[in-house]
């Protein structure tokens, strides 16, 4: 089993240095059956890497413990999930999940994409399995998660694994490495596929559709998997946060910010044929952050609570890292004729124009992030002294960046392409100003005085209004053109433009989660000891301990407490918070009481009982407005399958020139 | 004390204390008073799990923040001011004990690069603007003034467009 799995990989590593060299043959030697050998070695690495996977998830599943990877993250107390989900429980495990991601998207992109762009092909193929070659490389040689259990020259097998980190054996756990890689690894194919165009110099801008598909879909997979990993640390790490700035959060979010950057200027190049060197940066930039992400987690280069431990692989990434990086700088310094504007601005107050403000502001972000995660180990290269760079340098960065880019998420769509008027923008800005003064004003007389709180409420309303405004004036001119209900109007004007529509969903969905974020400004937290029958006032909560009793089950031993919770003398709700003691790894969790709620959450953690055996000790937290950040998240996840389906009514129109007048008339197809 | 609570503590006790020792410590939380988090709130926790400060660390029995706070505390009661109590921690375990960097000598770096990226970043933009305007041609009265018309007449055409929820430079 452990030798078919490892040839396997070993033969998947010798097909992506083959189909790397036969891609590049192909196309510099004019051999096309060469290019085709590639392709068709594509195809191959997948059933490989999908064989390797399957025999590690077998092995897992019946727990053969001669494999050192099962005995380090799997024994026979856990569940089928939680043993399936321990193939990326470790670092062996989850490159192997990293590889056969990435040769499953390969053989995806070079499937739907062989004949459409058979020039560009071999090079792309050849970027894929580059990537590709570096990670089987590593569960071959370096890593391999098929190593079995040796004493002296013998197999040994052992009667029971450690099991799976109880932190991991959270449905949310299950899915959030998964999602986040195939976010990742999937911002290799935009890469691939803009670096294929770049080198070939590719005509048109076909290229460019198909790209944005996949950067929309890998942007899906990456927010996905940030926000499962958040609701993880909400409702498992029992400190009543999603966010901790820890290094390896920060590396997930980076490449999400620059991918949503490229999401906004791709449309200048689709439209324009304008920002085409910043787009190649943007994309560049997305994939080597994904590395650098990965680089993070895998080789302990940063401090951090999430990253898999000291491994041999820091050299083998940096040197990847590097040479992608001077790869890239060289591609696009060498060919910068063909990436060369084809239009002209006309005004600064443009979309475009706002499109470049705020991919500036996304990268500044992006950038302030970076730099508060890698200064501390610059520092200690350079002074040989450790810095700490933790949340209040974050905050203190990162808000201010956060609420200019909210009030540019309300901006942007409203301004025109090529050229706004002063009267156009009054129009389109007069109202949803008014309703941010008046929201902010009406908290601030509520009782609101936090400055920042007030300025993303206000800013939330502004472009609340701003969305709902163009949805309503659009329902209503096909309402009234077309006499039917206002419903139906919202959802034939959704359909006949999905992707601007589905866009301001997005929006709508992000201004939801940013009144989350905003939330906790305004965050309570108390430590209460508690008799059993003693009640205690918190927020505006009464709780009252009603039990506490304890057992054990196969997988842990546990103490549970019960705690009768009423607001105004009326019972709201039973909290059940719990410790549990895992036995296999010896190691303990707790499990928080929450009760969620649009307006706020009343999240309790169970902390044990003091040494005198009288009371129970117990953490409160009143967290307002968390239940926005799930809310949003589900909104733009909503909003970007829209902008995926393609729209009803097509709209074909020659580029634009400098002043706007298209070369040739618009056609219109149904 | 209600005898369910103590057989159930007693159990507790006696099934779990080796394992769970630390959560049978006394309330460390105890120490934190608003002049103790005015310090905290300076201090990194270094327990190696969390990225908050001394004085927003979470976790009840954290092996960092909690004896740290109680140091602050006496240290507080002795009549030592603020920042001796800050100096005298980033004296024993260097400037890793902030929860950010000083803004003075390397660490204001730190502080700086930000705004500096965001500097470069607007001289770019008004690089590019600059760089993509149009030249300007010479435009005679009347070529401006049917200009002018043609641009309001698109104007308006767009804008009953846009309100008909299409975008006229939509291109698949």
């Amino acid at each position: 089993m452990e030798n078919l799995g490892a040839l396997a990989i070993l033969l998947a590593f010798c097909l992506s240095v083959f189909a790397v060299a036969a891609a590049l043959a192909g196309k510099y030697g004019r051999r096309p059956f060469l290019a085709v050998s590639a392709e068709r070695a594509v195809y191959s690495i997948w059933v490989l890497l999908t064989v390797a996977a399957a025999l590690l998830v077998y092995s897992l599943m019946t727990g053969d413990f001669r494999i050192a990877y099962v005995q380090a993250h799997s024994d026979r107390a856990m569940s089928p999930l939680y043993k399936f989900t321990a193939w990326w429980g470790g670092q062996e495990g989850s490159l192997l999940l990293w590889s056969w991601i990435l040769s499953s998207y390969s053989a995806i992109a070079v499937w739907t994409s062989r004949h459409k762009f058979r020039n560009m092909m071999p090079v792309v193929i050849a970027i894929l399995m580059t990537t590709q070659a570096f990670f089987t490389g590593l569960i071959t040689f370096v890593l391999s998660p098929f190593q079995v259990l040796m004493a002296g020259n013998g197999i040994i097998s052992v009667p029971d694994g450690r099991g799976l980190d109880p932190l991991l054996q959270w449905w949310t756990m299950a899915a959030h490495p998964p999602m986040l890689y195939l976010g990742y690894v999937g911002s290799i194919v935009p890469f691939a596929f803009a670096m294929g165009s770049l080198v070939t110099h590719q005509p048109g801008e076909g290229w460019i559709h198909t790209t944005r598909r996949w950067a929309i879909v890998t942007w899906l997979f990456q927010t996905t998997g940030i926000t499962l990993g958040m609701g993880w640390a909400y409702t498992v790490l029992s400190w009543g946060g999603y966010w901790g700035w820890d290094p390896v959060e920060n590396a997930s979010l980076m490449p999400w910010i620059t991918a949503t950057a490229f999401l906004h200027s791709v449309m200048m190049q689709e439209k324009k044929g304008m920002m085409k060197v910043w787009n190649m940066v943007l994309v560049s930039a997305t994939f080597l952050l994904s590395i650098l992400g990965t680089t993070l987690t895998r080789t302990g280069l940063v401090a951090s609570v999430h990253a898999f431990a000291q491994s041999p692989v820091k050299p083998y990434f940096t040197t990847f890292l590097l040479t992608a990086l001077v790869l890239v700088i060289i591609a696009i310094s060498t060919n910068l004729k063909f990436l060369k504007s084809e239009s002209k601005l006309e005004s600064v107050v443009s979309r475009e124009s706002s499109f470049l403000f705020n991919n500036l502001i996304l990268l500044a972000s992006c950038f302030a992030i970076l730099w508060g995660t890698l200064f501390p180990v610059i520092m200690e290269a350079l002074t040989n002294e450790k810095e700490t760079i933790d949340t209040p340098y974050y905050l203190r960065v990162e808000v201010p960046i956060a609420l200019f880019l909210l009030f540019l998420t309300g901006v942007g769509p409203l301004i025109a392409w090529r050229k706004s008027s002063l009267d156009s923008l009054r129009r389109a800005f007069l109202v949803p100003t008014l309703v941010g003064i008046a929201v902010a004003a009406g908290l601030g007389f509520g009782g609101i005085h936090h400055v920042a709180a007030l300025t993303a409420f206000g800013l939330a309303a502004f472009v609340t209004t701003t969305i709902l405004r163009e949805f309503w004036k659009g329902s209503r001119s096909i309402q009234t053109k077309e006499s039917m209900a206002l419903p139906k109007a919202a959802f034939q004007l959704t359909w006949r433009n999905t992707r601007r529509y589905g866009g301001y969903l997005v929006h709508l969905g992000i201004v939801a989660m940013f009144v989350g974020f905003t939330g906790s400004a305004f965050n309570l937290h108390v430590v209460e000891n508690l008799g059993l029958g003693q009640t205690t006032h918190f927020g505006h909560y009464d709780i009252k301990l009603v039990n506490v009793n304890d057992g054990s089950n196969d997988n842990y031993e546990f103490s549970h407490a019960s705690l009768d919770v009423r607001r105004n003398g009326r019972e709201i709700t039973l909290l059940e918070p719990e410790i549990r003691l895992y036995k296999a790894s010896q190691s303990q969790n707790t499990i928080v009481g929450l009760r969620r709620a649009l307006n706020e959450d009343l999240y309790v953690v169970y902390s044990g009982v003091l040494p005198d055996g009288s009371k129970a000790t117990f953490q409160f937290y009143q967290l307002p407005l968390v239940s926005w950040i799930w809310i949003g998240f589900w909104i733009v996840l909503f909003g970007t399958v829209i902008c995926l389906i393609p729209s009803k009514v097509r709209y074909q129109y020659a580029r634009t020139e400098v002043v706007g007048i298209a070369s040739k008339p618009a056609t219109v197809q149904s | 004390m209600p005898v369910s609570l103590r057989r159930c503590s007693l159990r507790l006790v006696a099934t779990l204390f080796l394992s769970f020792a630390c959560l049978l410590a006394q309330d460390p939380t105890s120490d934190m008073t608003p002049s103790v988090a005015r310090v905290g709130d300076h201090l990194a926790c270094r327990c190696g799990v969390c990225r908050n400060t001394v004085a927003t660390c979470p976790m009840l029995h954290c092996e960092y923040s909690g004896p740290m706070r109680a140091r602050i505390k006496r240290m507080q009661d002795q009549g030592v001011s603020d920042q001796n109590i800050i100096k005298t921690v980033v004296k024993e375990q260097g400037v890793v004990a902030l929860a950010a960097p000083p803004a003075e000598g390397w660490g204001l770096f730190t502080w700086v690069m930000p705004g500096v990226a965001l500097l470069l970043g607007f001289l770019v933009y008004s690089w590019w603007v600059r760089r993509n305007r149009p030249d300007p041609e010479p435009v005679s009265d009347a070529d401006r003034a049917l200009l002018e018309r043609f641009r309001g007449q698109i104007e308006n055409e767009m804008g009953e467009s846009d309100t008909a929820g299409s975008d006229p430079n939509e291109k698949k």
